[in-house]
């Protein structure tokens, strides 16, 4: 038989085999699949017995795991033609430790795996006309995208696993910032540029903030390892960001106010230990702390140090507690040079790099949640404490800033009935607001509901109620803040 | 005597929904399966907790890979409640928020049994569950918490 003969009849017998292989890529189904079923997939015959546990067509399904559904590749290896040799000996040639090998030696490149969330919301202020607050913010009822983030994921090999997370933004363009005086008027920021793609009419541009960049090691379940930039393991809800995953429409005072870094880079060590009915596990970190450059320098040298206990129990639903701390150093410096000229040598130019603003920071959290059935409970209480290094303090209208001790809480409480994911839930917040000085201590009431017909869909309806300070608040913004929040959040 | 003959018939009913028929509400058993070469011969329900949610599992060296059938088929269903406690519309969300958080992807899932054991038979470290009776001379049958299918209290029937 000629060459030519022998490469016609491969090419036939691949496109014969396409199908097979198609059928299972069709069958196997994963997020994060084991290299060596994506090799055994050529070898699988398409014609399977069915099985005993059949789904049911009436049966709805529910599983959703966003991302690519069918992981396996329709490799060009199911060209290559089966013996007719049934299948236990086709099953050997793939699974067998042949297969093993070959998955070792070849050059496997990690697939990329693409997810994200975002939400559609609209806020009205619906507060009283004689509350101050009645302008101050969400002066008029408005839609917006508040989050389109976008996952980027791979499992890069055996215990190796990369993950990003990207944001992608409208901001800054019609950012117009709070006003330092009454007398100040702050436009919106104008981000537009002329767009050459479009003879020349105006853009406006938006931005992307980098929310994590995370390379996991894990090669035991007691000593993991988490290098790059990652959400501080503080909490439920600073991890917990997505706006699916949240119950009300935003995330409560102290999770997004900086009690915490909300994301560090550096190295985080964790681990879990699993018992029958608990869970015990731990967090360690260490990073560059906080700064206006953390995410790529260190500008005091000393790394921040934070770490996290929590236990979890799993006798009555589930049950978890935990404990988290941080400890580090802000510091901000200008870049400046000087002229430096040592004895016999000649003058050379060297960092001086003054301190514009420093502190050193503390903070504790401790959290609770409770999920049993339909019921949900859950509740963060935060510190932060900031002192500052005198002669590097930040001051505004003519004010110099003292010291300050933030804290905060949070208690939800919901049900998830059985009808259309309905939950009903309500909350309270408590947040003094110490590092704002303009503004008194806040407490705050909703209540909602939180529909999730499929998983992958939530719809949130929530009156939300604020009282910042009294009526003898010497902090100029007070007053009662009444909004009804809606927002669509979907997860892809 | 019909009067009586309808309370007779009411107060069976009555017993009959108080107490179902035990051997009828046990009738499926899932046993768990392994390669037969496989040094696993006995998991805890933590660990097999932990395995199918996504967690890394070792034992004897070897880490766990388990599989997992098709979500809404009947088997699936009573391993996500019996294993997991958790129900079909929690079991997908649990997993929804474990993607956006991050976290631990979940098991994969295969759509026939038959393919299902041959990948567990080859795939070291591989294990899953099929209804009791499934055998196969490639596989073997690991207990749960030391007990076998067979033991009149092994956690995995419904």
């Amino acid at each position: 038989m000629s060459n030519r003969s022998v490469s016609v009849l491969s090419r036939l017998l691949a496109f014969a085999t396409l199908p097979c292989a198609l059928s299972f890529a069709s069958t196997v189904r994963a997020d994060q699949p084991p290299a060596q079923v994506e090799a055994a997939a050529p070898a699988v015959q398409a014609s399977e017995t069915p099985s005993p546990a059949a789904p049911d067509p009436a049966a709805p399904v529910v599983e959703t795991t966003p991302g690519p559904a069918v992981v396996s590749p329709v490799a060009p290896a199911a060209a290559a033609p089966e013996p007719a040799t049934g299948t236990g000996a086709t099953d050997l040639a793939f699974y067998g430790a042949q297969a093993g090998e070959s998955e070792a030696n070849a050059t496997v490149y990690p697939k990329l795996e693409l997810s994200g969330f975002t939400d559609f919301s609209f806020v009205a202020n619906v507060s009283s006309k004689s509350s101050p607050l009645r302008t101050i913010a969400y002066q008029f009822p408005s839609f917006s995208i508040g989050n389109l983030n976008l996952y980027l994921g791979a499992a890069l090999a055996d215990n190796w696993r990369m993950l990003a997370e990207v944001r992608f933004l409208y901001l800054p363009q019609g950012n117009a910032d709070f006003p330092a005086s009454t007398a100040q008027q702050v436009p919106p920021y104008d981000a537009s540029a002329l767009d050459y793609a479009d003879d020349q009419r105006a853009l406006h541009w938006g931005g992307i903030q980098i929310q994590r960049v995370q390379i996991d090691y894990t090669p035991h379940p007691l000593l993991s390892f988490r290098f790059g930039q990652w959400l501080t393991p503080v909490g439920i809800w600073n991890v917990d960001h997505g706006s699916p995953t949240v119950i009300g429409v935003y995330r409560p005072y102290i999770i997004g106010e900086g009690l915490f870094p909300e994301r560090q880079t550096g190295i985080q060590v964790t681990g879990e230990w699993s018992g029958e009915n608990n869970q015990i596990g731990y967090f360690a970190t260490v990073s560059n702390g906080r700064g206006p450059s953390d995410a790529f320098a260190d500008l005091d040298g000393n790394k921040g140090l934070g770490g996290r206990l929590y236990w979890t129990n799993n006798n009555y639903g589930t049950l978890t507690a935990g404990v988290s701390a941080y400890k580090g150093t802000y510091s901000s410096r200008n870049r400046e040079y000087g002229i430096q000229t040592l004895p016999g040598q000649a003058p050379s130019i060297v960092g001086l790099n003054p301190l514009t603003l420093q502190y050193r920071e503390q903070s504790l959290a401790a959290d609770v949640r409770w999920q049993y059935h339909g019921l949900l409970v859950q509740g963060e209480v935060m510190q932060h404490e900031v002192v500052y290094q005198n002669g590097y303090r930040p001051g505004q209208n003519g004010l110099i800033f003292g010291d300050y001790r933030e804290r905060g809480y949070y208690a939800l409480a919901g049900y998830r009935l059985p009808w259309l994911g309905i939950m009903p839930f309500a909350t309270v917040e408590g947040y003094n607001f110490a590092s704002q000085p303009f503004v008194p201590p806040a407490n705050s009431e909703s209540i909602g509901l939180n529909v999730r017909p499929v998983p992958t869909v939530v719809f949130k309806l929530q009156y939300h109620v604020s009282q910042l300070g009294g009526d003898d608040s010497p902090n100029p913004y007070r007053g009662t803040l009444k909004r009804v929040l809606t927002q669509l959040a979907v997860a892809f | 005597m019909q009067r009586h003959s309808r309370r007779a018939w009411l107060g069976a009913a009555g017993v009959a929904w108080l107490w179902p028929d035990r051997a009828s509400a046990d009738s499926v058993r899932l046993q768990l399966i392994t390669a037969k070469g496989n040094a696993i011969r006995d998991l805890s329900l933590a660990d097999l907790r932990q395995a199918y949610r996504g967690k890394q599992v070792s034992i004897a060296g070897q880490k766990l890979i388990p599989f997992n059938h098709p979500p809404g088929t009947a088997d699936r269903v009573a391993f996500d409640r019996l294993v997991l406690g958790l129900s079909p519309e929690e079991v997908g969300r649990y997993w929804v928020d474990q993607k956006i958080r991050g976290g631990e992807a979940p098991p994969r899932t295969i759509d026939s049994v038959s393919l299902l054991v041959r990948v567990v038979a080859a795939l070291p470290g591989a294990f899953a569950y099929v209804r009791e009776g499934f055998a196969s001379p490639e596989l073997k049958v690991v207990s749960l918490d030391g007990r076998m299918p067979s033991d009149p209290h092994y956690p995995l029937k419904y």
